[in-house]
């Protein structure tokens, strides 16, 4: 008989909810740890769980993963534990509440030095709602600066639980850990005893592997997987042969069987990721079960922006370098457009700024590609005269002004957890913002949550950093989608020697439009180098002319002295000079650096 | 024909502006001799059977070394190859070292060139500039050396902060009074980590823009060429045939060898063409001369054709079309970077060849880095 999945009432499926830097990873460490999944002297001194370069870099989660371990409790019963890993950002919320989807139980991890934030109430919100049992922790607890009874009273505040019930630790010096694990296997519920009912496997992740496609992560919801039987995707409705499927400690270890309950992986030679969507349900082809589990959604891009090579006979690398990045992301979506400025490129869909920053830095570092991004924007929803509603993702393609109707644009409600001596300042950012102010909740004496609705072209861009500065970092945001609404919307666009540049047109407020125009036109003229004639830097709305720079023509480019028979490093200076004008895109006659079309992102510095 | 170069590192003090390499105070003037010979010595075989046309002392402040201990080492070279009858020694001097007999004795030793490095003739630009002599001193510098040597060049900086069209005017008017057969002009360049730049960054002192360069730039090309100078390359200035032999032929890619820390040579051999240089350290240099080399370069296809570029822009002695067409396939780009530049009056064309236009020499590195390929 092939090694059976274990007893139902001995699996423990867990994941961890905390905010950036709070411990989550620490803490994870030390489960495995714990459990001998791994030891320390394999753990490389940094987080496990995160394997992405990017991921350690930048201290975040991106892709969820999960690992399993085993533990033989206090009163000596053997148990198996999945933990499940979300992704630590805003950008990826669908994700997040699929993998809690994927659980029984969350241990909500707070820094006793840092209190709540904003983010952790926004998931711990999603895993209330996905019915998860939530166990507080307080980490960070050894730390001198560390207020544990503030920060409980917080969480009571929060979610209403006793004082008793909620946990401390120091996930760094391993304090309270042994207590977690048993308070993990107490009040996390067993997975429902479904092994009777047709498949029903519920998809949190998946990555793509060269030699194997998509490696789908899912959890069992209903009935039983077989090695070898032939499997149906509810979304697209494709039938593949389940030919490896198993459980990942930390590696993949094949098994003949996954039963409901369990928390594993499906090899399928499914090529293309987005074959196998977060969220879909997997059932058997032939015995299928009658309807998908619930909170299936198509995940849309919110921010989109334009990659172009730099080096326009680059475009076919830069196509195939996003065909192989989205085979491992299937939320990265791009289509061929083109501009009369930068040639051939892609209007890329990102998830959120950090989404598209991390896919612009692969292609950099990994692919080796010199791109240029245009300003990302939101999709805009534009009502023409003729009745007709079109969406508008690129600046430059935004109707004529005469033939629109009205314009919409996507609205977020934002909450926004700081302290209440910031109050003002962030009433300030919220209203230069464009921001509706809501009502603000105490959640204790010092701390308050502020809710506000905003246009999310206002805060894709630099929200998050001044909302940091302002608040001296104590202050933490998380907003959800909530619909469009109708605004006065214009297409600023920028000339260069009287040619527009379609690549540096933006969509912005009425209200702001001089100003955005002054400010655009002056840090382009510090940011384009002197060429061989001056340049004009225009901005436009329509055909009149808001704003304008000049940048003087260039009086010399010679270094005189050419002696000593250094002849080499005279040529390389040459050659470091061509290097540099390789780096820019000829505009026109123009020659422009590729940050000029980043300019507007940090127009206030 | 060869070239030779010593390069005599010792200064009496570093000049604000510079970054060459040099070491300060003549302590081991005469162990840098000893080991010169060294170096001379195991680098024999470059010279045997070669006719030495020019030999070049750089620095440094090479007129602080005596000219006994010149003489000696032009005895040992020459006791290795054979001197053309015509041959130029040339010898960069500052003009407080020229005082009593010191440019005779010079003379004596065989030098038969001066390059005088005066600089200014202003005392507030040679002050601004640190330098160790007065405009009094540089001027009868000059007329001595231009008594006693075949050909004497003067060394002009502008653009020093405070400078104007009038200052400037000045010291071209003196130059040309000299009677000094060559005119270097150098723009003076900000180095990086040289005092001045320091000064320049910290906002206490302020040069004159690139504008105004290229004003007094244009004001000395128009000078010196009505005063019969021919403008060769683009800092230099020279009645006929009294160009700087050594300087020319470096630019002209014909083989040199540098000797002494920090000194280049070029040389045809049978790998290639060869680039080398002495590592830019005294005191390496004096414990083991005959293994001075820190740098070595074959010249691969692109290189000589971007060396080939730069330095006839350099001498404006005419790119030919065809052979912009070898290492290019004269891309889009270019074609379009030619056509501004002709327009702004940089570059012309003759017998199928592109010249640089006076206001195009201060574009120079601009135009070399358009035509080298990508």
């Amino acid at each position: 008989m092939a090694p059976s999945s274990p007893e139902v009432s001995r699996i423990r499926n867990f994941c961890i909810i905390a905010h950036i830097d709070h411990g989550k990873s620490t803490l994870a460490d030390r489960l495995l740890e714990m459990t001998h999944t791994l030891d320390r002297t394999q753990m490389d001194s940094a987080q496990v769980l995160d394997d992405m370069d990017l991921e350690r870099e930048r201290g975040i989660t991106i892709k969820s993963h999960a690992v399993q371990m085993k533990y033989c409790s206090v009163a000596g019963d053997d148990y198996t534990l999945n933990l499940i890993d979300t992704p630590g950002h805003v950008d990826f919320s669908y994700e997040v509440s699929r993998s809690l989807a994927a659980c029984e139980g969350a241990l909500l991890v707070v820094d006793a030095t840092q209190g709540v934030e904003a983010q952790t109430i926004a998931n711990l919100y999603l895993a209330i709602e996905a019915g998860l049992e939530i166990i507080p922790v307080i980490n960070k607890i050894d730390l001198p600066s560390s207020d544990v009874e503030g920060v409980a009273s917080q969480i009571i505040d929060l979610i209403g639980i006793e004082r008793e019930e909620i946990l401390q630790v120091s996930a760094k010096a391993g304090l309270g850990v042994p207590e977690l694990m048993e308070a993990i296997i107490a009040r996390v519920p067993s997975p429902a005893d479904n092994g009777h009912l047709p498949l029903r496997a519920l998809i949190f992740d998946s990555v793509f592997d060269a030699y194997r496609g998509a490696v789908v992560y899912l959890r069992i919801v209903d009935g039983v997987l077989r090695k070898g039987d032939k499997v149906r995707f509810f979304a697209n409705n494709k039938v593949f042969l389940a030919d490896e499927i198993g459980t990942m400690s930390m590696k993949r270890q094949p098994k003949q069987v996954l039963e409901a309950g369990d928390v594993g992986y499906l090899i399928c030679s499914i090529k293309d990721v987005k074959d196998a969507k977060v969220g879909d349900t997997v059932t058997h082809a032939d015995a299928p079960a009658d309807k998908r589990l619930a909170g299936y959604k198509d995940v849309k891009p919110m921010v989109f922006s334009g990659l172009y090579p730099v080096n326009s006979n680059e475009f076919e690398d830069l196509r195939e370098s996003l065909e192989k990045l989205s085979l491992n992301d299937a939320s990265l979506v791009y289509t061929p457009e083109t501009s009369v400025a930068l040639g051939f490129g892609f209007r890329c869909g990102f998830l959120g700024l950090l989404h598209m920053e991390i896919i612009q830095e692969r292609l950099e570092r990994e692919y080796n590609m010199n791109i240029i991004t245009t300003v990302p924007n939101v999709e805009y929803r534009v009502l023409m005269t003729n009745g007709e509603t079109v969406i508008v993702d690129n600046p430059s393609k935004m109707p004529d002004t005469a033939r629109i109707t009205n314009v919409e644009e996507p609205y977020v409600s934002m909450q926004i957890i700081t302290l209440a001596d910031y109050i003002g300042n962030i009433m300030k950012l919220g209203m230069e913002r464009r921001g509706e102010y809501r009502n603000t909740d105490y959640l204790d004496t010092k701390r308050v949550c502020m809710h506000f609705e905003f246009p999310l072209s206002e805060i894709v861009f630099d929200f998050h950093d001044r909302l940091k500065s302002i608040s001296k970092g104590y202050a933490s945001m998380d907003y959800e989608y909530i619909g469009y609404r109708e605004s006065e919307l214009v297409k600023l666009d920028v000339l260069l020697n009287g040619e527009p540049v379609d690549a540096l047109s933006i969509i912005v407020h009425r209200s702001k439009a001089y100003d955005w125009g002054r400010k655009l036109c002056g840090k382009l003229k510090g940011i384009i180098p002197k060429q061989m004639y001056e340049v004009a830097i225009q901005a436009a709305i329509g055909s009149r002319i808001i704003s304008r720079e000049t940048i003087s023509a260039m009086r010399k480019n010679v270094l005189a002295k050419c002696y000593g028979g250094d002849i080499s490093r005279k040529r390389k200076l040459i050659e470091k000079q061509k290097e540099g004008k390789k780096r820019m895109k000829q505009v026109g006659r123009v020659e422009v650096p590729q940050e000029a079309f980043l300019a507007i992102l940090n127009i206030d510095e | 024909m060869l070239s030779l170069y010593v390069h005599i590192p010792f200064c009496r003090k570093r000049c604000s502006y510079c970054d060459f390499y040099l070491v300060a105070g003549t302590l081991r003037m005469e162990d840098f001799f000893v080991a010169l010979r060294r170096e001379t010595a195991s680098r024999a075989s470059l010279l045997k059977g070669q006719t030495i046309g020019a030999i070049h002392f750089g620095g440094g402040t090479p007129s602080m070394a005596s000219p006994s201990l010149l003489g000696s080492w032009l005895e040992q070279v020459a006791s290795l190859a054979s001197f053309a009858p015509d041959m130029e020694i040339a010898l960069e001097a500052n003009p407080e070292d020229l005082k009593g007999s010191a440019a005779n004795e010079f003379h004596q030793a065989g030098v038969n060139r001066l390059s005088l490095g005066v600089q200014s003739f202003s005392s507030e630009k040679l002050s601004s500039l640190g330098r160790a002599h007065s405009p009094r001193e540089a001027m009868a510098a000059a007329r001595d050396a231009v008594r006693m040597f075949d050909s004497v060049s003067l060394d002009l900086i502008c653009g020093v902060p405070g400078e104007d069209r009038g200052v400037w005017q000045d010291d071209l008017e003196r130059a040309k009074e000299s009677e000094a057969q060559h005119v270097s002009v150098y723009m003076l360049s900000l180095e990086p980590r040289t005092l001045l730049s320091r000064d320049v960054s910290a906002g206490r002192v302020r040069v004159p823009d690139e504008g105004e360069q290229a004003g007094f730039y244009m004001q000395a090309l128009k000078e010196l060429k009505a005063a019969g100078y021919g403008h060769y390359e683009v800092s230099n200035f020279a009645m006929p045939g009294c160009h700087s032999r050594y300087n020319l032929a470096s630019w002209k890619r014909e083989p040199y060898i540098g000797y002494g820390p920090s000194a280049h040579s070029f040389l045809r051999t049978e790998e290639g063409e060869l680039r080398t240089a002495n590592e830019a350290s005294l005191s390496r240099y004096l414990s083991s001369p005959q293994a001075a080399e820190g740098f070595r370069e074959v010249l691969g296809e692109r290189e000589r054709f971007e060396e080939q570029v730069f330095l006839s822009l350099r001498i404006n002695s005419g790119l030919s079309i065809e052979f912009l067409r070898k290492g290019n396939t004269l891309p889009n780009e270019m074609m379009k970077a030619l056509e501004t530049m002709e327009e702004r009056g940089w570059i012309r064309y003759e017998n199928g060849a592109l010249y640089l236009t006076d206001p195009g020499f201060l574009f120079a590195d601009l135009i070399a880095a358009e035509l080298i390929p990508y």
